[in-house]
């Protein structure tokens, strides 16, 4: 030993005392020794030295070596404790070392006592350094555990045949949420998925240890009906020897970034929208509003000029009026489209398909000179629906009249009206046997404004224009199958 | 007046052709004046007038139904060149679009642009100009 051990000796019989110390000298186990020899002056001792290790006497003035030890450990001194006595009971001795005592020597056994103490500080060092690791390892568990269960992540640890090892409380909360079970240490997870499921969920994990890690995202239905998004990441846990020893599953709810996403997405939409939009009322405002205006300044040049007959000027005045009226118009239709594009503030109210359609019926034949058209409904799945009146209403007109405006001359006119419902969609269709448009060569131009598809017949190409805008502003889409001659075939779909 | 010309005139808006009609007759002395709102039927007259000597000013719209006149330089382009060298083309809009502008410069029959009204000073430089130096007159847009 380098340095000399502090030796705390209680003992009462000095002589005794000076022959362990001689002893121990002899045996070249250097310290530094403090001799007491009662209650008082060991407690001080125990504080005051910090002894490695104490040396006890059965019983000093009393004071017993019992005694002793349990003031030791009262006072957390937790070096070896040697008993150094005369002749005690086996009962005694075994009932000290059980209490904690390191060892005891009979006094006429003393020349045990040096390898004692040797043994008993290196194995108290040992002892020591073993609890310090294992302290360590204690409170790196209890950071670990602290971080588990206190992210919002969950995890799920698994080992290679997938049996549970370790979870925490969110993702336990998750799995209950999913399959109505909770999760348990030992119990393998392919038992948790569905039946339909199950052989999928075990060939991915599998794969995930042969090193293919996975992540997907998926959505939920919660009982309320709102969706609920997760993001799922299963990884190998490989361990020094880059081997695969099990799985980590970790799982994060990503509702609100997935709403955000669907949000912006929505938002873009919106804005490309508008964006068509603007682009339209430039093209309507260089093209549709500049060719009344056009005309109107071409006929005020010439009937300024003084050289122009009185016959022309009444032409070009009557003229004038024309496109006066004409400019009014179009004024009138960008106010209109205006209005489809402002938000809604309408309430929904429940529309009646067949009623609307006799509506709208006697409304056309109150103004029109012609046949009255020849409309077949069938409204037997669904005569019903939850949408803006006003904008239903327009719809079933333009598309109604659209039919009338461009019907073949020869064949009588028949509309064919029917709405279809499935669990997301309602789908209203218009059929007609009219002239029909060749939607290949005309795709792009369908639905635009001010685009006319036939020569013959007046119009100003508003209806499908508008058509089209109020489907969309109730949430639909429109599609048109066509072919010249042979009708138009107009399919509205509507999510509910 | 020395420089007299037949006209033709397609453009689906009566009004419009009313205007351009007056205009040439008050101040062009034209010789002749065809007059279609159907693309396909000045289209056809086109290649039915072989044998006409006088040179024919084509004033052309754009925005029309069923043909556009993009669609009819189309097919007019198609025709034999000797037809086509007949015809000095004006498109003649209302448009103020730039792009439609940009679009008439790619046509090779092309000769002139001009925004409606028509304009007895715009037309007569727009000729003055076809005339001297036998170069498009594209600058003269407003």
């Amino acid at each position: 030993m380098t340095t000399p051990i502090k030796i705390l000796h209680l003992e009462d019989n000095l002589v005794d005392a000076e022959l362990i110390q001689n002893l121990l000298i002899q045996k070249g186990i250097e310290n530094e020794r403090l001799l007491v020899d009662n209650e008082c002056d060991f407690l001080a001792a125990l504080t005051g030295f910090s002894p490695d290790i104490i040396l006890a006497n059965h019983s000093s003035a009393g004071f017993t070596s019992t005694q002793a030890l349990k003031l030791c450990k009262e006072h957390a001194v937790m070096v070896p404790f040697i008993l150094v006595t005369e002749n005690v009971s086996e009962e005694y001795a075994a009932q000290i070392v059980k209490d904690g005592a390191y060892d005891y020597i009979l006094k006429s056994h003393l020349q045990k006592l040096p390898s004692a103490i040797t043994h008993a500080l290196e194995s108290f060092t040992l002892k020591i350094e073993r609890q310090k690791h294992v302290d360590e390892i204690i409170a790196s568990e209890a950071n670990l555990r602290a971080v588990f269960e206190n992210t919002p992540v969950a995890f799920v640890l698994m080992d290679r045949m997938l049996t549970i090892l370790s979870f925490n409380d969110i993702a336990n909360k998750y799995l209950i949420k999913d399959t109505g079970m909770p999760l348990y240490s030992g119990r393998n997870i392919i038992d948790y998925p569905p039946e339909g499921r199950k052989a999928d969920t075990k060939a991915l994990f599998l794969d995930v240890l042969e090193g293919r890690p996975v992540n997907y995202e998926r959505s939920y239905i919660n009982k309320d009906g709102s969706h609920v998004w997760y993001q799922t990441h299963v990884d190998p846990v490989i361990n020094h020897y880059r081997q695969a020893i099990g799985l980590i599953m970790t799982i994060v709810e990503t509702t609100d970034r997935k709403k955000a996403e669907l949000e912006r997405e929505e938002i873009t939409a919106e804005l490309v929208h508008r964006n068509k939009d603007l682009e339209q009322f430039a093209y309507i405002v260089s093209h549709n509003l500049r060719s009344p205006v056009a005309n109107i300044v071409g006929s005020c040049t010439l009937m300024q000029d003084p050289g122009i007959d009185t016959g022309d000027k009444d032409i070009l005045l009557h003229r004038l009026d024309g496109a006066i009226h004409k400019l009014d118009m179009v004024i009138g239709d960008l106010n209109q489209i205006l209005q489809t594009k402002t938000p809604l503030h309408e309430a929904k109210e429940s529309v009646i398909f067949s009623t609307l359609v006799s509506e709208i019926q006697s409304e056309i034949s109150a103004v029109s000179d012609g046949e009255a058209p020849h409309i077949i409904t069938d409204f037997s799945q669904v005569d019903e629906m939850l949408t803006l009146k006003s904008y239903m209403r327009s719809i079933f007109h333009n598309l109604i009249t659209n039919s009338i405006k461009y019907k073949r001359r020869d064949v009588p006119l028949v509309i064919r009206i029917t709405a279809s419902k499935s669990t997301k969609d309602l789908q209203l269709v218009f059929k007609d046997n009219g002239l029909g448009i060749d939607t290949v060569k005309n795709r792009a131009q369908l639905f635009g404004l001010y685009k006319r598809f036939h020569l013959d017949i007046e119009g100003k190409g508003m209806g499908l224009f508008m058509v089209k805008t109020q489907v969309e502003t109730l949430g639909g889409t429109i599609q048109l199958i066509s072919e010249e001659n042979k009708g138009c075939e107009f399919i509205l779909d509507f999510k509910l | 007046m020395k420089n007299q010309y037949n006209y033709l005139v397609i453009d689906d808006d009566s009004h419009n052709n009313l205007i351009v009609n007056m205009t040439l007759k008050r101040y062009f002395a034209p010789l002749d004046i065809n007059v279609f709102t159907k693309p396909l039927e000045g289209l056809e007259f086109i290649k039915n007038m072989h044998g006409k000597i006088r040179h024919t000013i084509l004033l052309l719209d754009i925005n029309m139904p069923v043909m556009s006149g993009w669609d009819f330089l189309g097919e007019f382009e198609k025709l034999d060149p000797e037809i086509q060298d007949q015809f000095t083309i004006c498109m003649l809009s209302s448009s103020v679009d730039d792009r439609d502008f940009t679009k008439a410069k790619h046509y090779k029959s092309v000769d002139g642009y001009m925004v409606k009204p028509l304009k007895k000073d715009i037309f007569l430089d727009l000729l003055g100009h076809l005339q001297l130096n036998n170069i498009e007159a594209f600058g003269d847009i407003e």
